[in-house]
């Protein structure tokens, strides 16, 4: 059996398809059933089509089902008897009525000039030549040409209430050339709110990119009265002057609205100034727009970097931050703003963790450049310079740790030294724990611990106050303790005895610690004696000044500096007997151990009998430490001192207050 | 008495030149000299240091307060009657749109009779347009 054509069989679907759906009703699909048949094969069913469809017509009018009605005028065009087959004139009218609007309203103007043709002829004349006008105005005719209605019927058939007009809107269209921008743009501003009117702006430079720098250009210099509107009446003006970078910055920022730039950098820099917490997410991304778009002006980079090196934000903006820093670091003289990256990132930072490649790449390139470390430090304000001394060393590779120590020192004031010497420990304990691996550096974790804990106990300790824990003497003893940990004998492994030597000229007068580290590997006594001198500095002839060194070697357990200093002490003042008396009773009130009391007596009583073979009258106070001397031999007789000529390894001493010291 | 700020206080307009600074701070000694008015000197040598300090010219001059008062003047001036004038200018063209608008939706409504009712009789109106 030979196949049939494909026209055949649409043929027999049709005609099963086309009973079936005028028993259901269906207009739609015993329309389609019937524009597949042959013009003679239709007439059996096109009376009852023609009836379904002209009903749904009606139906289709009274609901305003406008694309409905156009899909009839469509379908009746291809079979004009569905409007004719079986009907009245009047409804014949009525369907053409129906399909002249389906039309109309489709901007089908050739079919809704078809329809207008089929109806006119019973229209009043007025009405006929309006419609006419416009139709061939394909909707936009002379309103002139229009008839006016004087008195509406109402028809709440049809929901129309006479009462209601349409509502009437200013619309304005998108521009479409280069002529009608300024005219469109301006009056959008007239009309819209800033939020609006930026979104108007936007879509419309999206929707044709060749008028988009005309439309965005003006749209940027319209939105800036919004920023002096606002600061004019004490209003805060951040959205604006966020639209405002946001066109500049999508117009490439050109140079005829950096005033309107400058006006938004301003926005943001007056809330650096003003604010005293850190930003939120939402100002942070705003001081991100503005900053960055700033930054693209080159008249205004330097002050957009310096607004972004001034802020400070809450951790929930720190992501936030850094995008904005990474993207200011890469403009001229950004790379201050490296440093600031850093101290935003080390704020959350696990002790040990390493910062992101960017940060350390740019800052491995910062220390290669002689001076700009210093140059970029002194441009940050002095909690954020602070905070980078604190972090670099902790974060930073070892080398550029290092590094960075030593090119700091050179910018460092005497306030900032302690931060530094902090990292200095930290950057040691690195050193000295590379061996076996990463260990979180001790300053980072103990202050960790302190938070952790003035939280637990309901504390809102402060930075500085954690940093003044970390810096008394029990502090001290917990980090030497820490990072002796590694080193039982005291001797710092060849990687951080590297990293002293190349700062203990510079650092050993600050801390007793590094005075005990420089003794330990010292090879020969005059240069423990150079490492004592070049500790108490000028104070060298000052014998209170020993003392009180001694005792903070005894506080921190650093026995072999306390016994350098004692033993300075001894040497120097040997025949001083006035500044041994003064020693011996200042040793007696600060309660030092009788290891340092017993030999300071008996260099006093040493000195004395020299100046009384002298002659030498006796001041008061050389009186009063003759009996101090007298008690303190007769219960060494009774009592030895153990730790007479003991000199435990670094950290391995006792509790500075312990028994030895008791009187 | 009001703070003027650094680049108040040394009688120039907000700027990213060192020089210009400089050379306010020397002119406005001539006038107070230390010896001769001292707490002048203080004032301006206070101002010249916070902008001489490395960084300290680029923030200041992000952070000078924007005279918005006279710039949201300036503005007007320059803005508000191109923007009333094109305001008007859609309106007017909106005014025929709108009257197109309210002729459809009202008859497209109305079933033929009603809209053969409402019509018989009425006279085409020459119309002015609006504005």
């Amino acid at each position: 059996m030979a196949k049939r054509s494909r026209e055949e069989r649409q043929r027999q679907q049709a005609l099963e398809q086309l009973p079936s759906a005028l028993k259901r009703g269906n207009a739609e699909r015993a329309v389609a059933a019937l524009l597949r048949l042959s013009a003679p094969e239709r007439t059996r069913d096109l009376r009852a089509t023609a009836f379904l469809v002209r009903a749904d017509i009606a139906r289709d009018f009274q609901t305003a089902s406008w694309s409905r009605l156009a899909f009839w005028a469509a379908r009746s065009e291809q079979e004009p008897r569905l409007l004719t087959e079986g009907s009245t004139l009047q409804e014949q009218r009525e369907a053409h009525w129906a399909l002249l609007w389906g039309a109309a309203r489709a901007c089908d103007w050739a079919r809704a000039h078809v329809h207008l043709s089929g109806v006119a002829p019973q229209l009043p004349s007025q009405l006929a030549a309006g419609l006419k006008a416009y139709v061939n105005a394909h909707g936009s005719p002379a309103p002139q040409a229009l008839p006016t209605l004087r008195s509406r019927p109402p028809n709440h058939r049809l929901g129309y209430d006479p009462g209601q007009r349409p509502r009437r809107r200013v619309s304005i269209d998108t521009p479409t050339c280069s002529d009608e921008v300024e005219p469109a743009v301006l009056a959008s501003r007239a009309l819209l709110g800033p939020t609006d009117f930026l979104t108007a702006m936007e879509k419309w430079a999206a929707g044709s990119p060749e008028l988009a720098p005309a439309i965005l250009h003006l749209a940027a210099r319209l939105l800036s009265g919004e920023i002096y509107a606002r600061l004019a009446a004490g209003a805060p003006a951040w959205h604006p002057a966020r639209a405002v970078a946001r066109l500049c910055r999508q117009l490439g920022a050109p140079p005829d609205l950096q005033a309107e730039a400058a006006s938004a950098l301003r926005v943001a820099g007056a809330a650096v100034i003003a604010r005293g917490a850190g930003f939120g997410r939402e100002e942070a991304q705003g001081l991100a727009d503005i900053a960055g778009n700033a930054s693209l002006f080159p008249n205004l980079c330097s002050s957009a970097i310096a607004v972004a090196a001034h802020s400070t934000f809450t951790p929930e903006a720190r992501s936030i931050a850094l995008d904005m820093l990474k993207e200011l670091t890469q403009r001229p003289n950004g790379s201050v703003l490296l440093l600031k990256a850093l101290a935003v990132w080390s704020a959350e930072a696990d002790p040990g963790a390493a910062p992101p490649r960017w940060i350390e790449a740019g800052m491995t390139r910062m220390l290669g450049c002689a001076g700009e470390l210093a140059k970029c430090l002194r441009q940050l304000p002095v909690p954020t310079q602070h905070l980078v001394v604190e972090a670099a060393p902790g974060f930073l590779q070892l080398e550029d740790a290092e590094r960075f120590l030593d090119q700091a020192w050179s910018w460092a004031e005497e306030s900032a030294k302690p931060v530094l010497l902090d990292g200095l420990d930290e950057l040691l304990m690195r050193a000295c724990a590379r061996r076996g691996g990463a260990a979180a550096p001790p300053t980072a974790l103990m202050r960790g611990m302190l938070r952790e804990l003035s939280i637990a106990m309901g504390l809102n300790a402060t930075d500085s106050e954690f940093a003044e824990m970390l810096d008394s003497p029990f502090g001290r003893q917990v980090m030497g303790r820490m990072m002796s940990a590694d080193n039982p004998d005291g001797r710092l492994p060849p990687a951080a005895r590297a990293i002293f030597d190349r700062f203990a000229s510079r650092i050993v007068p600050y801390r007793i610690s590094y005075l005990e580290m420089a003794l330990v590997d010292s090879r020969s006594k005059s240069e423990r004696i150079r490492a004592v001198e070049f500790y108490l500095g000028e104070k060298r002839s000052d014998v209170l000044a020993v003392l009180e060194a001694v005792r903070s070697a005894e506080l921190e357990e650093r026995a072999l500096a306390s016994k350098a200093l004692l033993d300075h002490l001894l040497g120097s003042f040997r025949r001083d007997r006035d500044g041994l008396a003064r020693a011996l009773l200042e040793a007696g009130r600060l309660r030092l151990r009788r290891g340092i009391r017993g030999p300071l007596a008996r260099a006093f009583n040493s000195a004395d009998a020299q100046a009384r073979a002298h002659g030498e009258a006796d001041s008061e106070s050389v009186a009063t430490a003759r009996l101090e001397a007298g008690l303190l031999a007769r219960r060494s007789g009774t009592k030895p001192d153990k730790r007479k000529t003991v000199h435990k390894p670094l950290h391995q001493g006792t509790l500075p207050l312990g028994e030895g010291n008791q009187r | 008495m009001p703070d003027k700020g650094p680049f108040g206080v040394l009688e120039i307009p907000p700027t990213l030149d060192p020089a210009q600074v400089k050379r306010a701070y020397f002119a406005l000694l001539q006038r107070h000299a230390p010896h001769s008015d001292p707490e002048g000197f203080r004032r301006i040598r206070a101002a010249y240091e916070a902008l001489s300090a490395p960084g300290a010219l680029a923030l200041a001059y992000a952070t000078v307060p924007v005279e918005a008062a006279e710039e949201l003047e300036r503005w007007r001036r320059r803005w508000s009657a191109p923007m009333q004038q094109a305001l008007a200018r859609f309106s007017q063209g909106n005014a025929s749109a709108n009257a197109v608008e309210a002729f459809v939706e009202t008859v497209s409504r109305m079933p033929l009779s009603d809209a053969v009712a409402a019509f018989r009789g009425t006279i085409l109106e020459p119309k002015t347009p609006p504005g």
